[in-house]
């Protein structure tokens, strides 16, 4: 069979070409003149430039309303994403048990997923609508006075953190369930042979399996969740006051609304660097590369 | 009669599995809901959970707004950019799975690594590259921004379905007188069936509920898609909500269809090439 597989080495390297091509010219290249606008000032309406070196990047340091922007998305990050792993980590082990039902309660579950965000961001205003939503409707049911969800500068940003996990636990629970139906039910029959209750076969059995599928999924679940926009551009605006204002929405605002391309350039790049040395140092911690997931 | 074994664990996990699913579906049940009740039962105290039903709001939003043009507009651009793709990743991941070369590896690390580049970094510079090639507000600079993210997943799903079929399949081919890329074609790609068209439900998905570019790099009712038609209903003053259920309805339906029938091997596909890649 060698015949085949001779000059297999330039002929693979076509097969790739034009993938690559695209990647350059749509991602590569647009980082690279990102980072290069990043040092440069524009003017309102006019896109010529005129070199300002670290300058934007040092004024983003000093500008209190991009530290709260950071503040609020780190805040945004860390509770989306605990709580999409948790709830998916939950619905996957439940599911793993049953037998009956098993593929109409997975596609049920997984519904919010495949709702385009927009639509969830639209329907979930309804839901939390002051005077008509049905959220304040079973609130005065228990006996509470109705609550402006996003209009209030406490409750904006948690209320659309719940958005944020209802649609992403599903595919939390999609990755994990995958994961836990490929661990031979072998292992456990001989850990009920041997004793083990439940508890102790999650802890030293299933955990220790899943760990590495747990630690890529919590990556990239951040990753998506830094890099958000829609939702919370559709449902509070980033108020009120600025109370929900995260960088994915800033950017947005200072490139398309104030057409400020150096300044929003600059807050991009640090987003990307921030969640560049946040991928290394976790994949090292956590991962381990000579097992694989 | 065949009777179903349950053991009494399994029975326990049903009533959390239902919380979970009232907590998926609720919200999706109320929008299609309010989306078919008339006006006057949407606003009302206490909500009617069953009521009568009415066509109203499709029907306005169908007949008196630019619905259907952006409903048509998101089926032409996520149709395009999911043929497009699978064409470049057909080759592009049969050839990361079954060649060696040199930066194979590096390659792969990139193609997955651009995943994770974050949206906002991309948004300026192809902003101004569109704005300078002319192509602000056309199919075609939305199709080539889409083409970015969906080019590099879809190859690196059909690489991990291609790296699970034994090269015999495409050698015994080649025996009988095929080249390598009619090997590829007539024989790999009736077997990858199942996986082409799960790729391409995930691509067409993706394309489908993009909002940020859509949003930013169109202005006109001629090119722009549903997700933006739908922020407009909302960012009215006096939101009219039936419309905007109805508008909801109809840019989620296509894609729970799809999504229902091509469920086997989505799942299948979409799990394998996240897992094992």
């Amino acid at each position: 069979m060698k015949f085949f597989y001779k000059r297999r080495r330039e002929q693979g390297f076509l097969y790739v070409l034009p993938v690559l091509v695209i990647v350059f010219f749509i991602l590569v290249f647009p980082l690279i003149y990102n980072v290069y606008l990043s040092f440069h000032q524009s003017d309102l309406y006019s896109i010529d430039l005129s070199f300002v070196g670290l300058r934007n990047y040092y004024d983003l340091v000093r500008d209190s309303g991009f530290l709260n922007a950071f503040q609020n998305t780190l805040i945004w990050t860390f509770w989306s994403v605990f709580f999409q792993v948790l709830l998916g980590l939950v619905a996957a082990i439940l599911l793993q048990r049953i037998s009956y039902g098993k593929r109409i309660f997975q596609i049920l579950i997984m519904l919010p997923w495949i709702v385009p965000g927009i639509a969830a961001a639209a329907s979930w205003r309804w839901l939390y609508h002051p005077d008509f939503g049905i959220i304040n409707y079973l609130m005065s049911l228990l006996g509470y006075d109705p609550v402006i969800w996003l209009g209030d500068p406490n409750l904006a940003l948690p209320a659309v953190i719940v958005v944020n996990i209802w649609k992403m636990y599903p595919f939390a629970m999609l990755i994990v369930l995958a994961r836990l139906q490929a661990i031979p039910s072998s292992i456990y029959e001989a850990a009920e042979i041997d004793g083990g209750n439940s508890l102790q076969i999650f802890l030293r059995i299933t955990l220790p399996m899943i760990r590495g599928v747990l630690s890529i999924l919590t990556l990239l679940l951040t990753i998506w969740s830094f890099n958000a926009f829609t939702f919370i551009y559709a449902m509070t605006g980033g108020g009120p006051a600025r109370s929900s204002e995260i960088l994915g929405l800033r950017i947005y605002r200072d490139a398309l609304e104030n057409m400020l391309f150096g300044k929003a350039a600059a807050e991009a790049i640090f987003l990307f660097i921030i969640i560049l040395a946040f991928s290394v140092v976790y994949l090292h911690y956590t991962y381990d590369w000579e097992e694989g997931v | 009669m065949k009777l179903i074994k349950i053991k009494p664990s399994q029975i326990v996990a049903y009533p959390f599995l239902v919380v979970f699913v009232c907590f998926s579906v609720f919200p999706i049940f109320w929008m299609v809901s309010s989306a078919i009740k008339p006006s006057t039962e949407i606003y009302s105290i206490p909500p009617k959970i069953f009521t009568s039903f009415t066509l109203q709001h499709f029907r306005y939003m169908l007949f008196e707004t630019h619905t259907i043009r952006y409903f048509l507009n998101s089926l032409i651009v996520a149709s395009i950019t999911t043929l497009i793709s699978l064409s470049f990743a057909l080759p592009g991941g049969y050839g990361l799975a079954r060649f060696n070369f040199k930066m194979k590896n590096a390659i792969s690390i990139a193609i997955l690594f651009s995943q994770m580049l974050p949206l906002a970094v991309l948004l300026i510079p192809l902003y101004m590259v569109l704005a300078f090639l002319g192509l602000l507000d056309t199919y075609l600079g939305l199709i080539l921004t889409y083409l970015g993210f969906a080019i590099p997943l879809t190859t690196w799903l059909l690489r991990g379905f291609f790296a699970g079929i034994p090269k015999e399949l495409e050698e015994a081919a080649m025996i009988d007188g095929c080249t390598r890329f009619q090997a590829l074609m007539r024989v790999l790609v009736p077997v990858a069936m199942p996986a082409i068209i799960a790729t391409g439900v995930y691509s067409f998905m993706v394309a489908w509920e993009e909002f940020l570019f859509a949003l930013s790099f169109t202005s006109s009712d001629r090119v722009r898609t549903l997700p933006i038609g739908i922020n407009s209903f909302i960012g009215e003053y006096g939101v009219d909500w039936g419309a905007v259920m109805a508008s909801s309805t109809l840019a989620s339906l296509p894609i729970i269809v799809l999504f229902m029938i091509f469920y086997e091997q989505f799942i299948s596909t979409f799990t394998e090439g996240m897992i094992k890649g």
